[in-house]
């Protein structure tokens, strides 16, 4: 089996690698597997990002094509270095997928709805490309409850600066709880929408490598972290360390969370 | 590209055909009136990054 090979091409020094791409990257194997969708398949990748989901379908799923679609000039020059043989890539938003009615048997998107203006919109086109019996499946972080790297950062950040409310993604985004996702897709008019958790360990070998990632900028958290004074960011830091669950070796075992969902299109 | 992929290809605005116009690297919607550019081989099926045809043009299209 050769699951890493696509995978291991991305950049890897990145800042915002170093802080969440490296966790996010992990979600996508156990996501395909608990969709179980059968080879030979043809697949959508709605907002595929710098395409780690796409490549795991290629690496995982035996898919029959793959295409991606990615609103973001940036996110899009990264796929194309890493997958363009193998994703047919477009230029597209999520609320207008440039693709045919029922074009695909599995329309997925990871990590991304979430930021997307319209969700309910993105998700009419996601039903409507795909075919009567496809599936439509997405993911995004439980950014309110376990995705626990964030959360002890931002609960010791609002504690010490309340106007930290107004970045923390667990407050920003409603819709990354396990009722609003079922009812986002209910309300799509899919049928049997099934909605699990998808729990992956964040290992740190000390509260030194967990710390260190926050202070690269890119991201919401790391980029409040820069925006503070030297002062503020030591409090903070402090205050991040006495909440964290550190064990005796000073290694630190957290869980990301990921809620995931998943329906058919169930077209007449 | 991928014919069978390009041939699922559709406008985003009116979800009509679209017309690939080799010499110019475009994906042309005439129901729309725009032209899709084509950069790097990735189709932009953007509305807002298409050209709008010409009058002449969206006549031939």
């Amino acid at each position: 089996m050769t699951h890493e090979r696509v995978s291991d091409t991305w950049e890897r020094g990145s800042p915002y690698e170093r802080y969440v791409g490296r966790w996010s990257r992990r979600v996508a194997p156990p996501f395909l597997s608990w969709l179980g969708i059968p080879d030979g398949r043809r697949w959508l990748d709605v907002g595929c990002g710098t395409g780690a989901l796409s490549a795991a379908i290629v690496d995982r799923c035996s898919p029959s094509s793959v295409a991606g679609v990615e609103p973001s000039d940036g996110f899009l020059d990264t796929a194309r270095a890493n997958l363009a043989d193998r994703v047919a890539l477009r230029q597209g938003s999520a609320a207008a997928i440039p693709f045919g009615d029922s074009s695909f048997d599995a329309v997925v998107s990871g990590l991304v709805l979430n930021f997307v203006p319209d969700p309910r919109a993105a998700l009419a086109e996601m039903a409507r490309v795909a075919d009567g019996s496809g599936t439509i499946g997405a993911y995004v972080w439980d950014y309110a409850g376990r995705m626990e790297l964030m959360r002890h950062f931002w609960d010791a950040a609002v504690e010490l600066d309340p106007r930290a409310a107004d970045i923390d993604e667990g407050i920003r985004f409603p819709l990354c709880r396990p009722e609003a996702l079922g009812k986002l897709f209910a309300e799509a008019g899919l049928d049997g929408v099934d909605v699990t958790a998808i729990d992956i360990a964040t290992p740190f070998a000390s509260f030194d490598e967990y710390w260190q990632p926050f202070l690269g900028g890119q991201g919401p958290a790391p980029a409040y972290c820069m925006s503070l004074d030297e002062t503020a960011r030591a409090r903070l830091r402090d205050r991040v360390r006495e909440r964290i669950p550190i064990a005796a070796d000073g290694s630190i075992s957290l869980v990301a969370r990921a809620w995931a969902v998943r329906a058919i299109a169930a077209k007449a | 590209m991928d014919p069978k992929l390009l041939e699922i290809l559709v406008c985003p605005v009116t979800k009509g055909p679209l017309v690939y116009d080799r010499e110019k690297q475009e994906l042309v919607s005439k129901a729309a009136r725009l032209a899709y550019p084509i950069r790097d081989g990735i189709p932009v099926m953007l509305e807002d990054e298409a050209r709008k045809l010409t009058p002449e043009e969206a006549e031939r299209a």
